[in-house]
């Protein structure tokens, strides 16, 4: 019985053998196709599956190595068995370094035939196997990424939702998030799978640059609008005229620029610096900011008219503390990322490693988990990271920092309450008010709590490696730390 | 024939003293040798591709025809897939049999010029190139020159041709004297100068132009 996919391409140009192998393989129950040469047979492949590929050494357009590099490159998946005249044994060596299946020598007479014949239903099981496997990886891939973005918490998948939705209209975007939760991935996710695929991605950022650059960055200039000027410039509405432009922190834009922006939303034209004429341009927008907009909105530095132009679709990307489920993700695909580029055999984070990672807030989000991983892979000596490796020397506050606290039975519930809180406290990285939001109290009570650890003799004795009244040490904490919150 | 040459043909011996000069028809020979194993080389390629698609067809042949309801349709196309590579086998053994046997009497230039386009235009087409025989080659007449600078002369420029060129058309009396030209397809043709020289002291002129190659025999 043949295997699924028993499909074969026989790519060679000699055709009284290939109808010949032709039949023979027809014979044994395969389909079978034939690519006159190399080229022909790539094509094929990119267009199709086949479970084997029976390609001669020696093909015009494109050999059989040719052939095998290409599918190498392509990843286009399939088992390549080689045929080859008996003087270019070397080649053949050199096919299966490149991954060929395997190989067989001209003559083909009936004993190797035989051999063919009882390679070819191995290597299309292989193949099948292979297959299934791109297929649960595919599957799993699709839970955990969407375009460059990852993660598989709940409020990702929400993100993930509404660019589905809103990315095929036209409707103006705008992404809401901290420093660092991946906002341009988002706006280069939303243009991915809008209509606008194909047309430029402009990202702009409206803080990094000085006014009237910006201006000129969006609107353009004619020659002479200004000193210096000699030639014309189309600006970012002209220059991405069926894409989208992305405006990266643009409650930081200037009032007479967003007025100008409003006006190009509305009309969909634009005029030049310098210039008499309209320009028609096609544009979606889509901005970011990490702003508190409402307070920008009180303090009249965003226009109203513009906020709501702009926000006709709001996306709130959640920060990386509101998604403890995707730091292990993350974590774990940025290690594969920067040993592979680093060429380090770094493959794991050992258990102290872990504890931090999961436990820190990480204000700076995915951009400081990426640089943290990344410094601790070049850091890291080893096959694992280490606690040392991955935590930024300005957290080590000289012990480890525990993610878990072990209370035992006969502890006072105030003796409870006061780990519960150092614990936090210290897993914060010395935050009071994000300590008390994750406890549910006010900062008040924590900061009264961590006065009576500090003055409690318990927390030198800890410190002094004495052990507390409450098991595990935990972070230990010094007078000192505490008075500066 | 039997002219001596210049020290262009001078061999050395083993205490390094000049030996003499070679012979013309020596050179000649030692050169048409070179040539010959040359398309020995590409023809045994071909016919080796031939052999192993006839092996390949006559296994079809072979397992159908065990089975007991095969119909002749089931085996037919395969035998006569077979039976016409065999008959390129043949056609190219003998061409290499006539091609090593010296010639007597006058040279049949067209008789010459099919053998040698017989070995080398299956290698030809295998590498996306055609050579085709003129219909008027047959015409062509003889020649006094030896067997072994005629077959220099077509194999060697034969040879080149298919190398640089994806077309080769031949057979042309325009000339007083039996004349081969070679035409291609323009890609620039080099031909051995050490060959070119060998022929004239044979008496045989070879001119390359832009898009042919012109081999002119003496009567």
């Amino acid at each position: 019985m043949k295997p699924a996919n028993a499909k074969v391409l026989i790519a060679d140009d000699e055709q009284a053998i290939t109808s010949g192998l032709s039949a023979i393989l027809s014979d044994e129950g395969y389909t079978v196709e034939i690519a006159p040469d190399g080229q022909k047979a790539l094509e094929r492949l990119a267009d199709e599956r086949y479970g084997v590929v029976l390609a001669d050494l020696k093909m015009p357009k494109l050999d059989g190595l040719g052939l095998l590099r290409e599918l190498q490159q392509k990843a286009i998946p399939t088992e390549c068995i080689i045929i080859t005249g008996q003087a270019t044994v070397d080649s053949a060596v050199q096919a299966m370094q490149q991954g060929a299946y395997d190989y067989i020598e001209k003559p083909l007479n009936a004993e190797k035939l035989n051999r063919l014949k009882a390679l070819i239903p191995k290597a299309i099981e292989k193949f099948a196997v292979q297959q299934k496997n791109r297929e649960l990886t595919s599957k799993l891939e699709g839970l955990t990424h969407y375009g460059e973005l990852t993660g598989q918490s709940d409020t990702m998948r929400e993100v993930y939702q509404i660019i589905d939705a809103v990315a095929p209209s036209t409707a103006s975007v705008l992404i809401l998030g901290e420093s660092g939760t991946g906002k341009e991935l988002v706006a280069r996710a939303v243009h991915a799978k809008s209509d606008r695929a194909k047309g430029p991605f402009f990202a702009l950022n409206c803080a990094a640059l000085p006014k009237e650059i910006l201006e000129n960055e969006l609107f353009g200039h004619e020659k002479g609008a200004f000193t210096g000027s000699v030639n014309e410039k189309p600006g970012a509405f002209e220059m991405a005229s069926g894409g989208t432009i992305f405006l990266d922190e643009v409650a930081e834009m200037s009032p007479d620029i967003q007025v100008k922006l409003l006006r190009a939303l509305e009309t969909h034209m634009v005029r030049r610096l310098g210039g008499k004429k309209e320009i028609q341009v096609d544009i979606r927008i889509v901005a970011a900011t990490n702003r508190n907009l409402q307070q920008a909105l009180a303090d009249a530095e965003l226009r109203e008219d513009l906020y709501y132009r702009l926000a006709v679709v709001q996306i709130d990307l959640p920060p990386l503390r509101e998604r403890s489920q995707d730091i292990q993700l993350l974590a774990n695909e940025f290690l594969t990322r920067f040993a592979s580029q680093n060429g380090k055999h770094v493959s794991e984070f050992d258990a102290p490693a872990w504890d931090w990672i999961l436990s820190y807030h990480w204000p700076g989000n995915v951009r400081e988990l990426k640089n943290a991983v990344e410094r601790a892979v070049i850091m890291a000596r080893g096959d694992k990271i280490v606690l040392n490796d991955v935590m930024p020397r300005h957290l080590r506050t000289g012990g480890d920092v525990a993610t878990s606290v072990t209370i035992p039975v006969g502890a006072t519930v105030s003796d409870a309450r006061r780990q519960l809180v150092l614990r936090t406290f210290a897993s914060t990285g010395g935050d009071t008010s994000r300590t008390a939001k994750l406890l549910g109290v006010d900062a008040e009570e924590v900061k009264r709590d961590l006065l009576v650890l500090v003055n409690d003799e318990h927390v030198e004795d800890e410190s002094n490696g004495k052990g507390p009244a409450v098991a595990r040490p935990g972070a230990s904490l010094k007078k000192s730390a505490v008075k500066k919150r | 024939m039997g002219a001596r040459v210049s020290s262009a043909a001078e061999t050395t011996g083993e205490s390094g003293a000049p030996r003499g000069p070679m012979r013309a028809d020596a050179i000649v020979d030692a050169l048409w040798l070179v040539t010959l194993q040359a398309v020995c080389g590409r023809a045994a390629h071909e016919v080796r591709g031939s052999l192993n698609a006839v092996a390949v067809n006559l296994e079809v042949v072979r397992s159908r025809s065990e089975r007991p309801d095969a119909p002749a349709s089931a085996v037919a196309p395969y035998t006569s897939v077979a039976a016409i590579q065999l008959e390129d086998v043949i056609a190219m053994t003998e061409a290499i049999m006539a091609l090593v046997r010296p010639g007597r009497g006058p040279v049949d230039l067209a008789m010459e010029t099919s053998r040698v386009v017989t070995l080398l235009a299956p290698a030809a087409r295998a590498a996306g190139r055609t050579i085709e025989l003129d219909r008027d080659l047959g015409g062509l007449g003889t020649t006094s020159a030896s067997s072994s600078s005629v077959r220099l002369a077509i194999g060697h420029c034969l040879l080149a041709l298919t190398d640089a060129s994806t077309r080769a058309r031949h057979g042309s009396r325009d000339a007083a004297r039996p004349q081969v030209r070679l035409e291609h397809d323009g890609a620039a043709v080099a031909i051995d100068s050490a060959v070119i020289e060998a022929l004239a002291n044979a008496g045989i002129e070879v001119q390359v132009e832009p898009t042919a190659v012109a081999i002119t025999f003496p009567q």
